[in-house]
């Protein structure tokens, strides 16, 4: 079944897009009131602007690349509804989705380099998010150093019972397109994984190294959003948590 | 042709400085191996026809030695070069670190400014042909990197020393326990000087040389061997990392980003020769590229070491660059290892 979706002016170039390459799921409507789908921009107070639809009776909605707002109100907005999706650009990235989860990783280091419009806090919150969706959860920062244009942080994290040192650094730069790169370490491995600019579909990768040799793992042409947008439509209750999201925002703002 | 005399010849001289003169014998000669250890001393000496000795003095003495290289344990290698240079050597190549102290350093400055003579550090990555090619071009990125980053992830050491010469055998080492917080403390000492050494250079020259005014914001000590400091030098934010593991794939790299630039080096592994590093700036015109030239940075030392003997002597960092890249390796490895100590319970 195709769903029509309606957009906000500033992402219908974007939208646009996704819809054509997923051509038997969407297609862009207008107006508002005919779509069952509502997407939003998550640049501006996501939180507030879905409550709104919410209460509006617009139920199914997907927030684009959300950005930093209050994680209490995420909270309250997950108390009302489960059927937001999150898309976000580099933690729905589907390399993220393949990785083991089977070794003992002690320690991770994180490098994001962000456009140069980007903020350094949305730039941390993606890199938080990336982390998480690569499998480190529940991180508590320990030393932090944020300039204008970068941050340096150092803390542990939880990879399945184990606690991991972590480290991630941000860069807001020109110079080359936005994208994350995760390396993991065990006593025998090391786990690298890049994440690439969302706004292409050229693929994550990632790459094991132990001591058998270096394995590539599966890697899949398709943006981090194109396969939110998929999801959502194919098995929408794969969406990433609205409790979680506020975790991260709560680590945030631990931060910053 | 220069002579040389080696102080100390354990795998480090073995692996790296025997083979990389043996390809520069038009320039150089080996004249002595001193080595505290009589079996290690004749053994090495005679792979090269040079005399072996015990005794520091023999190759202070011995007039046909201009050069002498240091190698020996680091705790020696500050008063060792002081000693060569008021001996009236005209070179020393010191291996990495130079000093330990900022005492043992004030010293070495004396001594050069009294001696004139000439002092290179064996940092062989300030020497790779690929950071030689990129500086010129770095530009911007000096100074006004945001961020800048060193990271090492290495297989130990034997993975690449049995494959560059017949090491000699060697006493085996017994591994302090490491959950003892002043182990840890020695280990991340051991490791800046051992291993962060080679690249802190670089970062230094990228962020401008603060030199003791960078503050250490973080330090810990990762097991089995390794460390991640934080560092920040005004506005600029520093990784420092390493971690050496039993696998296979060395993961060498020095990366600077500034709003405009990124400056991306991948080094190839100690001990082997196996050639430079690559070097890519990025920017809004493209990538530039160099580095894959057939040596690496421990030949280039020793051929540039003799472009300075022929009174070229631009062809190696100044002493006042060298001394102010050796205080800020003592200030990181210092600073950090007391970063450590502060974060022990009581």
């Amino acid at each position: 079944m195709r769903t029509s979706i309606s957009v906000p002016t500033q992402l219908r170039s974007v939208a646009t897009a996704l819809a054509a390459s997923l051509p038997d799921f969407y297609s862009v409507s207008e107006p508002e009131d005919a779509a069952g789908l509502v997407v939003l921009d998550g640049s501006g107070n996501w939180v507030a602007a879905a409550a709104e639809k919410l209460s509006a009776g617009r139920h199914n909605l997907l927030v684009h690349a959300p950005g930093p707002v209050d994680p209490g109100e995420v909270d309250t907005l997950a108390a009302r509804t489960s059927t937001i999706v999150l898309s976000e650009p580099f933690a729905g990235n589907p390399v993220l989705k393949n990785l083991p989860q089977d070794i003992p990783f002690g320690a991770v280091s994180s490098t994001a380099l962000a456009a140069p419009e980007t903020p350094v806090e949305r730039a941390l919150l993606e890199q938080i998010r990336s982390l998480r969706a690569a499998g480190f959860t529940d991180l508590a920062v320990e030393n932090a150093q944020i300039t204008a244009t970068g941050a340096l942080l150092t803390g542990e994290a939880r990879h399945e019972q184990r606690l991991v040192r972590v480290r991630a650094l941000v860069t807001r730069t020109s110079a080359v397109t936005p994208h994350h790169v995760l390396r993991a370490y065990s006593p025998e491995h090391v786990l690298t994984v890049t994440l690439p600019d969302p706004a292409t579909a050229a693929p994550g990768t990632a790459t094991l190294v132990g001591p058998d040799g270096e394995r590539i793992l599966p890697t899949d042409y398709e943006s981090a959003h194109r396969r939110t947008w998929r999801l959502a439509h194919e098995s929408p209750r794969e969406a990433a948590s609205l409790r979680d999201f506020a975790d991260d925002l709560r680590v945030l703002g631990s931060i910053s | 042709m220069t002579g040389v005399g080696l102080i100390g010849a354990g795998a480090v001289v073995q692996t790296i400085h025997l083979p990389t003169l043996a390809r520069l014998s038009e320039e150089f000669t080996i004249r002595t191996v001193m080595d505290t250890d009589p079996a290690t001393a004749q053994a090495v000496a005679a792979r090269v026809g040079a005399q072996a000795s015990t005794d520091l003095e023999d190759v202070l003495n011995d007039e046909s030695i201009e050069v002498v290289a240091i190698c020996s344990p680091p705790e020696f290698h500050a008063e060792q070069t002081v000693a060569a240079l008021r001996a009236g050597k005209r070179a020393v190549l010191c291996e990495k670190p130079l000093a330990t102290s900022h005492d043992e350093l004030r010293d070495i400055a004396e001594a050069l400014a009294e001696t004139g003579g000439l002092l290179v550090v064996g940092a062989m990555h300030v020497f790779d042909p690929a950071w030689t090619e990129i500086r010129p071009r770095l530009g911007e990125l000096v100074r006004s990197a945001r961020t800048v980053r060193s990271s090492i992830v290495l297989p130990f050491n034997d993975r690449y020393e049995s494959r560059a010469s017949h090491l000699l055998p060697r006493q085996p080492m017994s591994m302090p326990d490491a959950s003892d917080p002043a182990v840890r403390q020695a280990f991340l000492n051991a490791a800046v000087l051992g291993l962060a050494v080679h690249d802190l250079p670089l970062v230094h020259e990228l962020i401008g040389r603060p030199g003791t005014d960078a503050e250490i914001v973080s330090a810990e000590f990762l097991e089995p061997f390794g460390y991640v400091i934080g560092i920040r030098a005004g506005q600029t934010l520093v990784e420092v990392s390493g971690l050496m593991q039993p696998h296979w794939k060395p993961l060498w790299e020095l990366e600077a980003v500034s709003a405009e630039e990124v400056l991306h080096v991948e080094f190839t592994p100690s001990f082997v020769p196996a050639g430079s590093a690559t070097a890519t700036i990025t920017g809004a015109q493209g990538a530039f590229s160099v580095g894959n030239r057939p040596t690496n940075g421990y030949e280039a030392e020793w051929r540039r070491l003799a472009q300075a003997l022929q009174g070229q002597t631009d062809a190696v960092p100044s002493s006042a660059d060298v001394l102010a890249d050796a205080e800020f390796v003592v200030h990181v490895a210092d600073r950090a290892t007391a970063l450590l100590g502060e974060q022990v319970p009581a």
